[in-house]
């Protein structure tokens, strides 16, 4: 389950990720009519996915779903309306509950549903995917997150232990045994930053397993995006469409969105840096003068060294107006 | 072009393809199942189709007669008519519409030689139907694997009141002839029967092996009247797909096993053999108790089989006019299992088998308390009697034409959950313990260990 305690001052990457999630489903599902979704996510305690599709969207037909029942209190209490409907359920059994949330709004035809891993029990994440996949229908969006995470398939020299000629040969035998049917053949070799995309082309073999499944099925990847605030994870988000129906989805406007994927090897890395109010200002003043002349208006490296600081700050200008300001109230 | 690339070579079959090698592909018992499916079948054209009334085959019968001389097997399913002697004899039936808009399940055209190869070295099939009688022999010279002649002699008989077909085979082959005249062969033939024939019986189909009728077996499953809150029922879905009907019921057919009982199924193999998912194409069983990933185990959020979930029992029934929509391989004991229709239904199987496991999950090491639960429900006829999905269900969503209703099986109090203590002690310990507070050293390990802590739980109260 997605309860992450760590606010989201420290998780500027994190935080861009979900405004790219709303200003997506603004250009993907507005067209069709937002009065028609169910917003489905486990939420996390304070539920601050739902708050966001509230207060962007006014999409109000909400449910949120923990196995604790704990967890489920709290977010009855933190629920943005009314209308938001909190369940104890473990994920498992989404796929099971989808007729009975629909039946919960019966005047709703579509779903946004978000399946929020943190953790690393592959098998049974892809097998919950496809299952959710093969019951969703035309217009419906479907965004996972994926633990991408090197180090949750090696640590250390295990890879010598495991007499593997390197990490990367290693790391690809640990996820081919978690995931063998799900992983391409063709991946040898995982580097330290690879798993990510390694695991797009595994959701995209999931995707084909759910419309192999579902003859009528079409899943298209529509945003693909990694980040890394404390473990890198993966989020795709996949529009669903099938083949008997006249409206295309995502619309053919939606290709104009400058985040918009175009295969699943095309994934955004957002990688801005944390920064300070005075910081901002002072690379603000030179953001149309491109990375390099940002970086020289500082005598310190944001990050690391020179090539992570300017990598950042190129992914900073790409997400800027998505880059939250955190500030204490008592300040 | 030359001479040399004008000329063409023989791509046909061989006899010893059908005759010695396509029989290696079918189990000995299975064989004669596809025999009485054939008598199936022709009672099914008998009937026109209508074999939905619950007692629509009530009357015709199949007997078979083995020992290790001879086996023969005889209908009264109406025999084969004139004008489909000769297909009937082909290898390979050359059109598939034979039976269009019958609910039969032969389409290959190949059982009934199949069968025959496989268990004799000569044979004779009469068939009496209405339109005329007729006797087609198999000779050993047909039957050797060398010989390419494929004329089959057939002859007129007198018709006889009695329509159906009597298949002879008087010379078996040695091995065959061992097992026919094996007693444990019998038996575990008769089970087999009546497992994938429990359903035709059911409707009032008879099989009778060797004079003695083979009772039929159907699946009983836990239910409980749909107004009661917190009862036991299956989980059930029904659908109309493509002119194939789907109904998928998943529950239990016993109580949760207590941990003993696990334990003991772990280090021996007692008592499973009920559980799992049988699939049923046209009132035959196709699959038996399945436990694989086949009917969904271990896929999704389902997991693996284990012995604590030997109480899960289901079937998977597709019903068709149209055979060949069936998701059945040419053996018909076996599936197709990559079929968009299989896989719909299975879909619906693993949402039955994650709500059974996941209750016995929930319960475990409170299963006597989850027992009771079992004692409010009845045992019924899960085809028969448990229709909930078609009277109570919902809408399935992408689905038109479906209907489930989900278990949704009670949940045990989680503000004060019971939880289990577990430990191993030596046997002259325990002996001693179960001496001092029972007066008898002869207390199940579980008596002791409970009275330890009822006494203990008492004594701390007092303080």
């Amino acid at each position: 389950m997605s309860g992450d305690d760590i606010p989201y001052q420290l998780r500027p990457n994190k935080f861009i990720d979900r405004q790219l999630f709303m200003e997506l489903l603004g250009r993907l599902i507005v067209p069709r009519g937002l009065e028609k979704y169910i917003y489905v996510s486990m939420g996390g305690r304070h539920l601050i996915d739902h708050h966001a599709v509230y207060s962007h969207l006014g999409i109000e037909a909400q449910y949120s779903f923990d196995r604790d029942a704990n967890e489920v209190e709290r977010q009855r209490l933190n629920r943005p309306t009314g209308k938001t409907v909190c369940a104890q359920l473990d994920s498992a059994d989404l796929a099971l509950k989808l007729d009975e949330i629909l039946g919960t709004f019966p005047r709703k035809r579509n779903l946004i549903v978000w399946l929020d891993y943190t953790g690393t029990e592959r098998r049974t994440q892809f097998q919950e995917i496809v299952q959710t996949l093969v019951r969703l229908k035309d217009g419906d969006v479907f965004r996972v997150t994926l633990n991408a995470s090197a180090g949750t398939l090696s640590k250390g020299d295990d890879w010598k232990a495991a007499a593997a000629p390197n990490p990367g040969k290693y790391r690809a035998d640990r996820l081919r045994e978690q995931i063998a049917e799900y992983m391409p053949v063709a991946v040898s070799s995982i580097t330290d930053t690879g798993l990510a995309a390694t695991l797009a082309q595994c959701l995209e073999l999931a995707a084909k397993a759910a419309e192999a499944q579902k003859t009528t099925l079409r899943v298209k990847p529509v945003l693909l995006t990694t980040y890394r605030d404390g473990a890198r994870m993966l989020t795709a988000t996949l529009a669903i469409s099938e083949t008997n129906t006249e409206v295309p989805f995502p619309p053919p406007a939606f290709s104009r969105w400058k985040y918009s994927c175009r295969g699943w090897d095309d994934i955004r890395e957002i990688y801005v840096p944390v920064l300070s109010t005075k910081e901002r200002s002072r690379l603000d003043a030179r953001l149309h003068d491109g990375a390099t002349k940002m970086l020289d208006s500082l005598k310190f490296f944001p990050n690391r060294d020179r090539p992570r600081s300017l990598e950042a700050l190129r992914s900073y200008r790409e997400f800027h107006r998505f880059y939250p300001i955190f500030r204490s109230v008592e300040e | 072009m030359n001479k040399e690339e004008d000329r063409t070579i023989w791509g046909g079959p061989t006899k010893r393809f059908f005759v010695s090698m396509l029989t290696r592909d079918i189990d000995l018992a299975d064989a004669l199942l596809d025999l009485i499916d054939n008598c199936v079948d022709g009672a099914t054209r008998q009937l026109k189709g209508k074999v939905d009334k619950p007692d629509a085959y009530d009357g015709f019968e199949a007997e078979l007669r083995l020992s290790s001389k001879s086996f023969d097997i005889s209908d009264n399913c109406g025999g084969i008519p004139e004008p489909a002697i000769e297909g009937a004899f082909l290898l390979g039936r050359p059109k598939l519409n034979k039976d269009k808009n019958l609910p039969t399940i032969g389409m290959y055209g190949i059982g009934m030689k199949r069968a025959i190869f496989k268990i004799g070295t000569e044979a004779v099939v009469e068939s009496y139907a209405d339109d005329g009688a007729h006797a087609i022999s198999y000779d050993e010279d047909w039957l050797e694997p060398d010989n390419e002649k494929w004329d089959l002699p057939i002859k007129k008989l007198k018709n006889r009141k009695a329509k159906g077909v009597t298949i002879s085979v008087p010379a078996l082959k040695p091995e065959i002839a061992r097992q026919f005249g094996n007693e444990q062969f019998q038996n575990e033939l008769r089970n087999k029967i009546a497992e994938h024939f429990g359903y035709l019986m059911q409707k009032g189909f008879s099989v009778r092996v060797n004079g003695q009728k083979v009772p039929q077996r159907t699946l009983q499953l836990y239910t409980s009247d749909i107004s009661k809150k917190n009862g036991i029922r299956p989980y059930d879905f029904e659908a109309d797909k493509d002119g194939v009907n789907i109904r998928v019921t998943v529950g239990f057919f016993r109580p949760l096993a207590s941990i003993e009982d696990v334990d003991e199924a772990a280090e021996r193999s007692v008592g499973s053999e009920q559980a799992g998912i049988s699939v049923i194409c046209n009132d035959r069983l196709v699959l038996v108790n399945d436990i694989s990933l086949k009917t969904g185990w271990g896929d999704g959020a389902v997991p693996k089989f284990h012995p604590q979930f030997r109480g899960i029992a289901g079937f998977i029934i597709f019903s068709t006019n149209s055979p060949e929509k069936l998701p059945i391989s040419t053996t018909k004991r076996d599936l197709e299992v990559g079929t968009e229709i299989f896989l719909q239904a299975r879909q619906a199987c693993m949402e039955g088998l994650r709500e059974c496991t996941a209750f016995t999950n929930k319960w475990k090491g409170m299963e006597t308390e989850a027992n009771t639960l079992f004692e409010a429900a009845q045992r019924k006829d899960a085809r028969t009697e448990v229709r909930l999905a078609a009277k109570h269900g919902s809408a399935v969503r992408g689905t038109p034409n479906a209907k489930k209703l989900l278990a949704t099986l009670p949940v045990p109090e989680t503000r004060n959950p019971q939880r289990r203590i577990s430990f191993v002690r030596k046997e002259d310990q325990i002996k001693k313990v179960s001496e001092f507070l029972f007066n008898e050293d002869g207390q199940s390990p579980s008596a002791v260990g409970q009275e330890c802590f009822d006494r203990t739980l008492k004594e701390s109260r007092k303080k």
